[in-house]
């Protein structure tokens, strides 16, 4: 069992191993490399250049830049950000928190959405409900999410203004200036506001496959022996449902979450772009059009470590909720 | 009804130039001519630079659905040949290739499009490129699981009897086989890259300047002021990708159910 761990472990060393070569590799072959950012300017010449190459590091042949960028990666360095000069962790975990928090709540907004949706639709099939789901469920995957957004922005924020357009919180916001039985509250609204359209854009089309995959998991699971026999014993059906067969039904869920995360992390790039949301997908999209390569490598590599992080946790929760696994793995 | 939606919008994207009431590049910033809300000389509405909508739309089609169609082509190719050369020898060149592709699927691509996009400021083949070579994945993945089983069937043991190259037996004894699966997942790698390249124009790494697609024509609405303004610009052009994935989608679920009711559980 330790072996099979063990070899998981190394699977993701090369996936990062893979990744990181692969970006480095595309930015190498461009033109311009990674000087790309200076190949424009007409007021830097090749003598200038030739200066930040070498002070840089740039000078080096690629082979040996990549091997000494493992190098500084692997002890925590990622290098110093062309565009502000700082050291790009530094950077990415200024915004990593912002992300991390839409994330979170899009997350349990999605999952709660697509089992409260799954389950109903798996006890009601084939009911005007069942097939209402079914229809949403199309819509939003094939929704445009930076265009839905935009909708929303417009009706939510302009005509209604309801809620904010984009950002995180309010700068001058401060939580002493109300009086204590309320300030939990005016604190918790204060976030969920600008959290809220966000998170409901990031969720939609997770809520539009995951809940599908649940109403099939459900059926699935019903149609088993142990239900009947549940059912034949006279358990009653709420129990039935929610005890006997949601556990087994949310198994096969875990995998398909784990597996979506790298849409998850796309989806947020485009979120947080629309939303103004001051997260690591905005930092990649200005880092992208600054052709700022250290903070790009950067952050393709710290999301690929959480992205196959949160594969493993799957991975451990599925052998956790399904004993079986284990013997087979 | 998809198939009609088809058909309606390649006739107007292949005669764009006739339904086209305004030259869709012609910018005037004339204060009377921008922002203008839907008229009925503008069907659509005028953006920020005075340029007639419903025109921009009408080529903009062309862009995004020739990328759709590029992205998907080249999608299949890598795709097949992948799976299938991975699924008919089989043995250490399958599992080091199902590797790399796990390995790829289990990554945010997302992050390498951009990249790419940034770097190499691609045209519109370009970008067809880039997304085709990131997302060939789960089509080899299908072509891959299919040619495992079906290369153990008597027709290709005949075959190899007869003395058929392998080139021979997967192009013409293999693969049509697995033709309703590779056509269904076409109509759905199609949706899938015009929903990414929009996204990735509106970001501004897509189609750029002077060409445009629907995706680009959003970009500009990312300012509030202007989508205040003007949420026409926005709207229509979302409405059409909106629209042309949700068909592409439909299409795809009734060729699977038409064809193969088997395949449900195989495309997830």
């Amino acid at each position: 069992m330790g072996n099979r761990y063990l070899k998981r472990l190394a699977t993701l060393l090369l996936s990062l191993f893979i990744v990181s070569l692969l970006a480095f590799t595309l930015i190498e072959l461009s033109p311009g490399g990674a000087m790309a950012r200076y190949l424009e300017n007409p007021k830097i010449s090749q003598a200038d250049r030739a200066r930040i190459a070498l002070r840089f590091g740039l000078d080096k042949p690629a082979p040996v830049r990549y091997l000494i960028w493992l190098r500084n990666t692997v002890q925590g360095d990622l290098g110093i950000s062309l565009m502000t000069g700082r050291p790009v962790l530094t950077e990415i975990l200024e915004r990593l928190p912002a992300t991390l928090k839409l994330m979170t709540f899009s997350f349990i907004i999605s999952l709660f959405a697509a089992i409260a949706i799954g389950i109903y639709s798996a006890t009601h099939r084939h009911s005007l409900g069942d097939n209402l789901a079914a229809a949403c469920s199309f819509l939003f995957l094939s929704l445009p999410s930076f265009w839905f957004g935009l909708l929303m922005i417009y009706l939510f924020a302009i005509r209604l203004d309801w809620l904010p357009a984009g950002g995180m919180i309010t700068p001058w916001f401060d939580p002493d200036k109300y009086p204590l039985p309320t300030r939990p509250f005016v604190i918790f609204w204060e976030h969920t506001r600008y959290l809220l359209m966000p998170a409901t854009v990031l969720s939609l089309s997770n809520i539009g496959s995951w809940s599908r995959y649940m109403r099939s998991s459900m059926l699935d699971v019903v149609s088993q022996n142990y239900i009947r026999t549940a059912r034949a014993n006279g358990v009653p059906e709420r129990k039935i449902v929610y005890k006997h067969a949601l556990r087994n039904a949310l198994t096969p869920l875990v995998t398909l979450v784990g597996l979506n995360l790298p849409s998850f992390f796309a989806g947020a790039v485009v979120t947080e772009q629309i939303f103004a949301w001051p997260g690591m997908g905005r930092l990649f999209i200005s880092a992208a059009g600054n052709r700022d390569y250290q903070v790009l490598m950067g952050i393709t590599i710290i999301t690929a470590v959480l992205v196959l992080l949160g594969n493993l946790l799957a991975d451990f929760l599925y052998a956790f909720l399904d004993p079986r696994i284990k013997c087979e793995g | 009804m998809p198939v009609a939606y088809y058909v309606v919008i390649i006739f107007f994207a292949v005669f764009a130039p006739f339904f086209a009431t305004h030259n869709p590049t012609y910018i005037s910033l004339d204060r009377e001519q921008i922002k203008l809300p839907p008229t009925a000389s503008h069907f659509f509405g005028t953006d920020n630079l005075g340029r007639d909508i419903w025109s921009r739309m009408l080529f903009g089609a062309r862009i995004s659905l020739l990328i759709g169609f590029l992205t998907m082509i080249i999608t299949v190719i890598l795709g097949v040949a992948i799976g299938a050369v991975s699924g008919f020898y089989g043995g250490k060149l399958d599992f080091i290739m199902m590797r790399f592709v796990d390995i790829l699927l289990s990554l945010p691509t997302i992050f390498l499009v951009i990249i790419l996009a940034a770097f190499f400021k691609p045209n519109f083949f370009g970008i067809a490129a880039i997304i085709g070579m990131t997302s060939w994945m789960r089509t080899a993945r299908l072509v891959r699981g299919q040619f495992l089983s079906l290369k153990e069937e008597e027709f290709v043991a005949a075959a190899r009897a007869l003395g058929y190259s392998d080139c021979r037996i997967i192009v013409f004894h293999l693969l049509p086989n697995v033709r309703p699966l590779i056509i269904v997942d076409a109509t759905l790698l199609i949706a899938q890259a015009v929903l990414l390249e929009s996204a990735l124009s509106f970001l501004g790494f897509g189609v750029q300047p002077p060409q445009f697609s629907w995706g680009s024509m959003l970009s500009a609405s990312q300012h509030i002021v202007f989508l205040g303004e003007a949420p026409w610009t926005a709207f229509f052009p979302g409405t059409a990708i909106f629209i042309t994935v949700l068909c592409f989608n439909f299409f795809s679920e009734g060729l699977r159910d038409a064809w193969d009711p088997k395949l449900k559980n195989i495309v997830c």
